[in-house]
């Protein structure tokens, strides 16, 4: 019976053009997805060599300056600026302290656009952990990136119900149930191999979008083999665990759009609500915390 | 006929379990949302008053000191939360919400509540605006994505069909019965809401008229939803096609659209980081007057002409303190240049709200949040206005302490101290946001582009016909 229902299941879902569906939607929504996170790291990156190279050619600068002094030569800077001092160095000539970015971070942008990649620590100065944000436009905080991670949290789920929320449903209505009930299978039985097929199917075609994305782009996830299984690894149990949830709701449920509401009812619920916490922050104390300088 | 169409579908949807079901759920979770907003706008205002006046009393009581040490020492400007943002929280999350005002400096503000919580925080919160912009048009989806799909389904199109009632007829019902549970539910979260708020202790510049205004934008939002969700409906043969083409539509306007174009505009418009707006700053700086540096070939430039004004020959006859008239003209200077560096990045935003009203043609929830945010007092143009209004009380206080050193202090007297009760004499910082009128013909575009979606969702229903 299993091989049937692969077979059929297979043919149905090429013919219903599900597989093909899938496949473009799939490498679209993580083509762009990718370029969106690469393009931010290649950003964060180009930032802190900018930076580095700047702090290179104010060190040959530096450099020249302290030629002309040991040389004996009149220079022109005010004179508590001079390098001679170790205090004047480090507070006017600082490095670059910067996070360098991991390989797997254009996947998820996180709190990446909130947080500022590199400082410069000086002598004197505020401590750093006052105030660590970036300069960014909070219109684009508000409405965050459209990153892997947001089409696999919040797309890949919708995409499963689609694919899952009228399996048995379609039956019933289509009057295909009676004939299915006199095949040797109990009905739960048919339904867990459908999905495990689906899931199967699907799984194989996210796995196969997303090496063909990262092939195109150009990250070389074979070097990274295994943060590159792990996210797999994420993915797919993150996607079972949609299709339970689709299983579950196709054995209770009844029509074909009472599932799809009620799977629709399950998402908000677990994408958009249950990160609600309760959280009360102190907006305004931390700047008070902030002791003043005695003079 | 309009009137029987119209009753019979309510009263289906009212005696649809998942309808009422849906409807409670979000009732609750409505109300739930309006008292967390309300409990913390309340606790919010509190914080508010409390660093306010305790900032106040430390810049009141440092005691004697020299005027440009107390410029140095600072104060603090505290961005305040307006009534409605309990409706529409905006920005706020992610904007400072208090900007350091010293001598020399213009910073920006900082400490935002977002840099404090977790990547959790970028999923939804249960406020009033994650209900009105995400919750409400999915509702709208669940009550009319069957509108006339099921007219096939249990085969009544045929029944319709013999009764000769007029397509825009049945449209205009069917419009009717998916819209009124919609602007009742809308009505009276606005009517709970504005009760709230007007009841709040010190409700300050709450006014009618601008949630009248936040009203009839929602409003207008769901009009444009109801349009579209029947037009698919109408288009489309299965319900089932119909629930996944109407949430599709949903993910793109709400998710998709905005994510994307968040992106787009940083990729065209960037902002520079942090440290290279102060390195270009600091490079401009070293290019002008500096206060403290009397040595420098513009403060020798400065002195001659001065000195040639009043006819003197040394700064030690001038009738005021050189020192301090050197260190007012180096802040003055330092303001031209901070104010030049603070206006590109206000033009790389006005070029970035480009692209997202570019792409309000694809969603009409940009334009929405946009007009909902502005009323507010949330959006970003009300945080830039405050960025202005303390950057310009900045200034005047600098002018107010280094006028004090001129006056008083004989030239090179740095030892001179204030008394300590002249503190006091400065204004305390005021800051009162943009008049709703203000704010609605700054957003005139916004306003338009949701203008074009309704006339244009009305029009696709021209497009509908009874088959």
């Amino acid at each position: 019976m299993f091989s049937y229902n692969f077979k059929y299941e297979l043919k149905l879902l090429l013919r219903s053009k599900w597989i093909q569906l899938l496949s473009i939607l799939l490498l679209l929504l993580f083509g762009f997805s990718t370029y969106n996170g690469k393009e931010k790291v290649a950003k964060r990156n180009a930032d802190v060599v900018a930076a580095k190279n700047k702090v290179k050619e104010n060190d040959q600068m530096m450099l020249q300056l302290l030629d002309s002094i040991e040389k004996g030569m009149p220079v022109s800077a005010s004179r508590w600026t001079i390098p001679t001092s170790p205090m004047a160095l480090g507070n006017y000539h600082p490095r670059i302290a910067a996070v360098a970015s991991q390989p797997m971070a254009f996947v998820a942008t996180g709190q990446a656009d909130l947080f500022t990649h590199y400082v410069k620590p000086k002598v004197t100065g505020d401590d750093f952990a006052l105030n660590f944000t970036e300069m960014t436009s909070p219109v684009q905080l508000l409405f965050g990136s459209f990153d892997l991670a947001f089409v696999i949290v919040y797309l890949l789920p919708l995409l499963i119900i689609a694919f899952s929320y009228n399996v048995l449903s379609s039956e019933k209505e289509n009057g295909s149930l009676r004939l299915l009930a006199s095949q040797p299978i109990g009905i739960q039985n048919w339904v867990l191999q459908k999905l495990s097929l689906r899931f199967f199917w699907l799984s194989a075609l996210v796995i196969l979008s997303l090496c063909v994305t990262f092939l195109i782009f150009g990250i070389d996830w074979f070097s990274m083999l295994k943060s590159f299984l792990l996210i797999i690894g994420l993915i797919v149990s993150y996607m079972l665990f949609w299709f339970s949830l689709a299983f579950l709701v196709n054995l209770w449920g009844g029509s074909s759009a009472k599932n799809a509401i009620s799977l629709l009812g399950l998402w908000v619920l677990f994408v958009l609500l249950s990160t609600v916490y309760a959280k009360s922050t102190k907006y305004y104390a931390i700047s008070n915390a902030f002791t003043h300088p005695t003079n | 006929m309009t009137r029987k169409t119209f009753f019979k579908e309510s009263k289906e949807l009212f005696r649809d379990g998942r309808v009422r079901v849906a409807m409670i759920i979000v009732v609750i979770l409505m109300c739930v949302s309006v008292w967390i907003s309300a409990r913390q706008y309340q606790n919010i205002n509190e914080q508010y008053k409390v660093a306010n006046t305790s900032e106040r009393a430390i810049w009141d009581n440092q005691g004697e000191k020299n005027p440009h040490s107390a410029a140095h020492y600072g104060t603090y400007a505290f961005k305040p939360k307006y009534p409605l943002s309990l409706v529409d929280q905006g920005v706020d999350k992610y904007a400072g919400t208090s900007i350091f005002l010293e001598a020399h400096k213009h910073n920006e503000a900082q400490f935002s509540a977002a840099s404090d919580q977790t990547g959790l925080a970028r999923f939804g919160d249960l406020t009033p605006d994650f209900m009105l912009l995400f919750m409400m048009p999915l509702l709208i989806i669940l009550l009319g994505y069957n509108s006339f799909t099921k007219e096939h389904e249990m085969g009544t199109l045929t029944l319709l069909k013999s009764q000769g009632i007029s397509s825009w007829k049945w449209i205009a019902g069917k419009w009717a019965a998916l819209f009124l549970p919609i602007l009742i539910l809308t009505t009276v979260l606005f009517i709970i809401a504005g009760l709230i708020l007007s009841n709040l202790r010190d409700f300050g510049v709450f006014d009618w008229n601008a949630l009248l205004w936040m009203y009839l934008v929602y409003t207008v939002y769901y009009i444009i939803f109801v349009n579209l969700i029947l037009f698919i409906s109408a288009k489309t043969k299965k319900s089932g096609i119909s629930l996944v083409v109407a949430l599709s539509l949903w993910i793109l306007s709400c998710l998709a659209i905005p994510k994307a174009a968040s992106n787009i505009a940083e990729d065209a418009y960037p902002y520079p980081t942090r440290q290279e707006f102060a390195a270009n700053v600091l490079k401009d700086k070293k290019q002008g007057l500096d206060g403290h540096n009397p040595w420098s070939k513009k403060a020798q430039r400065l002195k001659e002409n001065v000195l040639a004004e009043h006819g003197v020959d040394s700064v030690h006859k001038l009738p005021f303190n050189f020192d301090a008239y050197r260190m007012q003209k180096g802040e003055e200077h330092e303001a031209e240049i901070y104010f030049k560096h603070y206006n590109y990045l206000k033009e790389q935003f006005v070029k970035q709200s480009k692209v997202y009203k570019g792409l309000a043609a694809f969603s009409p929830y940009l334009p929405t949040r946009f007009m909902s945010m502005a009323i507010a007092h949330t959006d970003y143009a009300t945080h830039w206005n405050f960025a202005d209004a303390a950057e310009n009380y900045r200034i005047a206080t600098q002018k107010f302490l280094n006028k004090n050193f001129e006056q008083n202090a004989a030239y090179g007297d740095w030892s001179y101290r204030a008394d300590a009760n002249f503190w006091k004499q400065l204004p305390a910082f005021e800051y009162s946001p943009p008049q709703l009128g203000a704010v609605l013909s700054q957003n005139f575009s916004n306003l338009g582009v949701l203008g074009c979606w309704l006339v244009g969702s009305f029009a696709l229903l021209l497009f509908i016909k009874k088959m």
